[in-house]
């Protein structure tokens, strides 16, 4: 069952979404179709899905950086490339700076944010750098850790008392107004947990991509995008929410567990929210970093250890540069732009796939003649 | 002389190619018969004096095979199979012109060895490995008695002359990990090598400063057994008492030979437990510092008022009074493994009581520390196997330095760190630590 691997990849983006101001873009579109955009997301996300398994399912095994060299022109592949890499790093870079200023105002406000920074960095660094396949049962296990606490942790946000269902119902009622393009996009990022497959699946059978219980990807997406919305809006209000910079962790502090040693939900749910961020780095700057080191190495005769160093040192300069320019508005800016450019680079990727396919059967028409 | 048709079958016995096989011819004036046999799982007194002397003493064929035909647990065999599968069950087959024989001659040393001592089991076998390499082999075999476990003696490295025995099973053991062990056998350099563990350290220097130990060192040939069955490699030293295994994962060191004699719910919790207690052990001193150092707020009121009224009167941070008491704790407990049976008890009072009651009387430590050692010390006893044990006694020390830095996210970080580092493990090319197998085939 290789194929559980596949739920893990969707599932890291789909819990992510929170740090990555899935929620944050979209409230500030509360009263001007984020409920819509929410509703248009589900569609587009799962098409894009589905497209990218049945076009995937006609190329053999292999990532597809290897499936550009062989059926790609020059231009192409390098220009999908080079998009990887900035993709996959933008997406861990957003998650690393905010989690590092989230932490520098909630849990260690002495500590320089270079310093926490550097913490995160030795981790994510190092751990980016491992074998794919370990980085899939690393990501495996910190799953099946955290699955319960965040059941857990949604159990106690629906059964605290203190809340008010009609203020999640009000925002419903903004239903007909036209979607927004940067709401749309950071709406489809819940979906977008496929696109790692690039590299993933070459870890995987064949038979793992094509998929059983398809249901659950347009289910799962719409409910992560559904409570992730939705929630916080029974705590504070359709109007107070706009008060908190990290909703979902001022959301986590307003539950008080009465009978357990620790009192404060925040901590779980720091905890969730830490480990789930790590591995959804550590996945995304594998990526990129394994893109640059095998594409560094087709053009330089280098040794891969120092292209892989020489990366990471890129991957730590570029986080070092950024953390003392970007205030949490900029973060939250960075984010929105990444969002609208990763949904076109996810047109543009289902495209080139669906453009190797069709070269692919050509060749094979070619050959039977 | 034996005809070519006998020696053929011979010949093709001895292809299987164990180091514990004997062929042996025996020569007479006017006929000559052959015995094969498996040394460690026979009786070779018995051998000796039903069958050579008996045989020296008649000097024509009709004479023995009268002779042979009147043992009582005797019987005569008609094919290949048959033999391969007697041998291993610890008879000793004779080959004339005229027919196969064979006779019992098992001898199970499982009366004679020493009970485990370092893993105990409640309910199970109790025998455990003896310096002796024979005798070892007689154990595995008489557990283990198929004709597809195979058992090879070989040098170890250029400059050992110790022998060493390489034993698996040929239909289920995985190829590549008997290739790969047998390479690194070939590479070890060292002038003498005397205990498994040692060996061990030899064979995994690729990895050579990881913590988690990559082969289980068991002295039990019960779990030695089960391992094999599941296509694993054992290697034994002559003189080593201890059995080594590889490939291994992390969950074969958490489980203990009890398991598989209970019931399943109560399995389950004692695995449940073990996990519960390696947790206990490698974070509970590292959130101690992070809550007292930087985040009291985690815990509700009432608890942190306890800590900060029990380290009111401590006169250096949480992070030096944890390392403080650890230390004192390790040297107890290096100091009790190695002092002789007698002083061991009073050394563990003036330690653990005298020590510990003081040092909280003095003010140097908080009470509560005291609790939170205790209960580090006793969760780190739970680890059944002891290599993992050492193991785990380590690892606290990196968290415990990332929670007086960085405090509660910092041991995050470094629970992370450490989970990848062990998820990138591999013994023997097979992954150190999942939670599931990679895909149901396998």
């Amino acid at each position: 069952m290789e194929r559980r691997y596949i739920f893990y990849l969707m599932a890291i983006n789909q819990i992510a979404s929170v740090g990555m101001y899935v929620p944050a873009i979209l409230y500030d579109h509360r009263f001007n179709g984020a409920f819509m955009s929410l509703l248009l997301a589900v569609p587009i996300g799962t098409l894009l899905v589905a497209l990218y398994f049945r076009f995937m399912t006609r190329l053999p095994k292999a990532s597809f950086p290897e499936l550009l060299e062989e059926y790609a022109p020059p231009w192409m592949e390098w220009f999908s490339k080079i998009t990887m890499v900035v993709m996959w790093y933008w997406v861990g870079l957003i998650a690393l700076l905010s989690f590092v200023k989230l932490t520098h105002r909630f849990l260690d406000p002495e500590t320089s944010e270079y310093v926490i920074l550097t913490v995160f960095l030795l981790l994510v660094l190092y751990a980016s750098q491992i074998r794919t396949r370990s980085i899939l049962m690393g990501l495996e296990i910190l799953i099946a850790i955290n699955l319960p606490l965040l059941a857990a942790f949604l159990l106690k946000l629906f059964m605290e008392k203190a809340t008010e269902w009609d203020s999640a119902i009000e925002p419903m009622t903004y239903l007909w107004h036209m979607p927004e393009l940067d709401s749309v996009a950071a709406a489809t990022f819940v979906f977008s947990g496929y696109a790692n497959l690039t590299i993933y699946q070459k870890e995987l059978q064949p038979s793992a991509l094509s998929f059983k219980r398809f249901w659950v990807v347009p289910l799962a997406g719409f409910l992560s995008l559904f409570i992730g919305y939705f929630a916080p809006f029974m705590y504070h209000g359709t109007y107070g929410i706009m008060n908190y910079p990290y909703v979902w962790l001022a959301t986590a502090d307003s539950i008080r567990m009465e009978l357990f040693v620790i009192e404060r939900m925040m901590f779980i749910f720091l905890f969730i929210y830490i480990s789930i961020s790590m591995v959804s780095i550590i996945v995304h700057w594998h990526i990129s970093h394994t893109v640059t080191v095998v594409s560094f190495s087709k053009v330089k005769k280098w040794k891969p250890a120092w292209i892989s160093r020489l990366t990471a040192l890129g991957f730590a300069g570029i986080a070092y540069a950024l953390i003392g320019r970007m205030t949490e508005e900029g973060l939250l800016e960075f984010g929105r732009y990444f969002m609208i450019t990763r949904l076109f680079t996810e047109f543009l990727l289902i495209a080139f796939i669906w453009y190797m396919a069709r070269r692919r059967s050509s060749h094979e028409a070619d050959g039977a003649h | 002389m034996l005809s070519g048709h006998v020696k053929e079958m011979i010949k093709a016995l001895e292809k299987l190619g164990d180091s514990d096989l004997v062929s042996k011819e025996l020569q007479q004036k006017s006929y000559s018969v052959h015995i094969l046999y498996i040394r460690s799982i026979c009786d070779l007194t018995q051998i000796r004096q039903e069958l050579i002397r008996p045989f020296s003493e008649r000097n024509t064929f009709e004479d023995f095979a009268c002779y042979i035909q009147a043992i009582p647990e005797a019987c005569i065999l008609q094919s290949i199979e048959e033999c391969r599968e007697k041998l291993y069950k610890g008879y000793v087959v004779l080959f004339t012109n005229t027919f196969i024989w064979c006779m019992k001659v098992r001898v199970f040393e499982a009366a004679n060895v020493m009970h485990a001592e370092v893993e105990r089991v409640l309910q199970g076998p109790l025998d455990a490995f003896t310096g002796n390499l024979e005798v070892n082999i007689n154990l595995i075999r008489n557990r283990y008695n198929r004709a597809s476990l195979k058992v090879k003696n070989r040098k170890l490295g250029q400059r050992v002359d110790g022998k060493l025995a390489v034993i698996y099973d040929e239909e289920v053991v995985k190829q590549d990990v008997l290739k790969e062990l047998e390479k690194r056998l070939d590479q070890v350099q060292a002038d003498v090598v005397q205990s498994a563990g040692h060996l061990q350290r030899l064979l995994s220097a690729r990895q050579r400063f990881a913590p988690f130990p990559d082969m289980i060192i068991t002295e039990r040939p019960d779990r030695t057994v089960l391992n094999l069955t599941m296509g694993k490699v054992v290697l034994m030293l002559e003189g080593g008492s201890f059995a080594l295994i590889a490939p291994t994962a992390f969950f074969d060191f958490i489980s203990s030979m009890d398991d598989m004699s209970l019931r399943k719910p109560v399995s389950y919790f004692l695995n449940l437990i073990r996990f519960l207690a390696i947790f206990i052990t490698v974070t509970l001193p590292a959130f101690y510092v992070a809550v007292a150092t930087y985040n009291p707020e985690l815990f509700r009121i009432q608890l942190t008022l306890i800590v900060a009224g029990t380290r009111s009167s401590v006169p250096y941070p949480p992070f030096l009074e944890v390392m403080f008491m650890l230390v004192m704790m390790e040297l107890l407990t290096e100091g009790s493994t190695r002092l002789p049976k007698a002083i061991g008890p009073a050394a563990t009072t003036v330690g653990g009581l005298i020590l510990g009651n003081a040092a909280t009387q003095v003010g140097l430590v908080g009470n509560i520390m005291i609790s939170i050692v205790a209960a580090v010390a006793l969760s780190n006893f739970v680890v059944p196997i002891g290599a993992m044990s050492y193991a785990i006694r380590i690892i606290k020390y990196p968290l415990l330095f990332l929670a007086g830095m960085f405090g509660l996210y910092g041991i995050s970080v470094g629970l992370i760190g450490i989970l990848m580092y062990m998820v990138n493990l591999e013994s023997y090319g097979e992954p150190y630590l999942r939670i599931f197998r990679w895909n149901q085939s396998q």
